[in-house]
């Protein structure tokens, strides 16, 4: 532990925080004032133009998307928002190149040491599900699971260094710097507000990423056993090494959150944090099954994901939000809205009176949580 | 399959190319381009900010000292790199875009 550098930090140079700051602008731009005149243009010109072709009001996304894609405005906020995201990996990964070794070793270091306090295990035999192993989520060059050799941790660099940038930008963070728990601190604080008498021994964060919300819950309940879960290889060693240099124990498997593997019963909480819409149609149902099959009588299952369910959005929102899918690498992202995940729940086995469907607010945003409570035997 | 797994991690594919938005390609690279030069302007900003706060905090600079300064050949030679990198990184949308374009049908008549 004499190596002064933080295992999980993401430590751009003066200029290189100028240009993540910019793209952190630049996409505020995008998202707010962009959005906004187009809501307006759609409001004053656009509708009323289907009106007049129609005899109806635009009812549909479809409709809405018919009238805005002619119009040279949605074009705009389209190449802009697209152009932002390339800037904001193209500015990240500068950082992620300059400090890789540094990183790489220092993470090797923290896997090695024999004063462990957590555990990692990587499984090169995992399938990794679509989309993540099929699309850029995000248009992350590389996507989730790149490794250029063995043991390559760019991946995971260069997502934490980005993740906080695009959620504050989509005001949807707490205005946090890269590597924040703020996420997880959050979700930690709804699961203690709306379920005061739990007090669990085993968690279970689902698509833990690079792990740096998960170790929240390490934090939160000091006397549980945290485990971490992830498809890509370079997150969970990671996640591994961000645990570690914090002094927290951290248990980092690499698996699929449709199978894990675990034995039944093994959690009494279990968690995600933005997995769900990463995932698929078949795999929604599936993971929910799972998390019943792990829950201990009594334990909370509560996962946290993006509120752009259609009902609260107008359609210009809804027809912005459908652009990520073909655009953003987002292939889940509509889909996920649209699901009936009340339905869901009941389906994978929970108790209708005990099945959560709700918003909650952080920072000047907020996000879906859903989940539900296990009988009690 | 596992062998090939082993080989190379399930990874997406690349995309294709980049999407363009409007009408004319072109306007979507030369807004990129522009974008790309406030990025940098931004960057430049802040950084001249940094220092000038800096060097007022210490008491190290006069009023007028940058605008009286003349460079040496050494400073020259590192600033003309600097100028051609900024160059590169700027035009670099257009130029990718250009470079990789099909070859133009010559006009018929």
């Amino acid at each position: 532990m004499t190596d002064p550098l933080p295992p999980t930090s993401f430590d751009p140079t003066h200029d290189e925080a100028s240009r993540q700051n910019f793209v952190g602008a630049l996409k505020g731009y995008a998202n707010m004032v962009l959005e906004g005149h187009l809501a307006e243009v759609y409001d004053r010109s656009l509708a009323p133009a289907f009106q007049d072709r129609h005899g109806r009001p635009p009812e549909s996304r479809g409709d809405a998307e018919a009238v805005m894609a002619a119009h040279p405005l949605y074009h705009l906020w389209a190449q802009m928002t697209y152009h932002s995201q390339e800037l904001l990996w193209r500015s990240v990964m500068a950082t992620t190149q300059r400090t890789l070794g540094d990183q790489q070793r220092r993470v090797a270091a923290l896997a090695d040491r024999a004063d462990k306090l957590g555990s990692m295990t990587l499984d090169p035999a995992l399938e990794v599900p679509r989309p993540v192993s099929s699309v850029e989520i995000h248009r992350q060059p590389g996507g989730y699971t790149h490794e250029a050799y063995r043991g390559d941790i760019s991946a995971a660099l260069s997502y934490m260094g980005a993740i906080e940038i695009y959620r504050n930008a989509k005001a949807m963070g707490t205005g946090a710097a890269a590597g924040s728990d703020d996420i997880g601190q959050f979700l930690c604080d709804v699961i203690q507000r709306r379920f005061p008498d739990l007090a669990p021994t085993a968690i279970l964060d689902m698509g833990c990423g690079t792990g740096e919300q998960t170790v929240a819950f390490k934090k939160r309940f000091a006397d549980a056993d945290v485990y971490g879960i992830d498809c890509s290889a370079p997150f969970v060693r990671f996640a591994h090494a961000t645990a570690e240099g914090q002094d927290l124990a951290l248990h980092v498997r690499q698996m699929d959150a449709q199978r894990t593997g675990f034995e039944d019963a093994s959690f009494d909480l279990i968690v995600s944090i933005i997995l769900f819409h990463e995932t698929s149609h078949s795999q929604v149902p599936r993971i929910l099954r799972e998390c019943r099959r792990l829950l201990r009588p009594g334990g909370v299952m509560l996962h946290l994901d993006v509120p752009y369910q259609p009902h609260r959005l107008p359609l210009v929102k809804q027809v912005t939000n459908n652009w990520q899918v073909r655009h953003n690498g987002e292939p889940f992202w509509t889909r996920f809205a649209e699901l009936d995940l009340k339905r869901m729940l009941i389906d994978a086995g929970f108790d209708a009176d005990a099945a959560i469907v709700d918003y909650e607010k952080v920072g000047q945003g907020e996000y879906l949580v859903f989940g539900g409570r296990e009988r009690t035997v | 399959m596992a062998d090939q797994r082993d080989e190379t991690p399930q990874t997406p594919p690349a995309p294709a190319g980049r999407a363009t938005f409007f009408d004319d390609p072109m306007i979507d690279h030369l807004l990129a381009t522009i974008t790309n030069l406030t990025m940098e302007l931004s960057v430049t900003r802040e950084r001249l900010d940094s220092l000038e706060r800096l060097l007022a905090q210490q008491g190290t600079v006069a009023a007028g000292a940058v605008d009286a300064m003349r460079h040496d050949p050494d400073a020259q030679r590192q600033r003309a790199g600097q100028r051609t990198q900024l160059v590169a990184s700027v035009f670099a949308n257009i130029t990718e875009e250009l470079r990789t374009a099909p070859p133009a049908v010559p006009d018929p008549d």
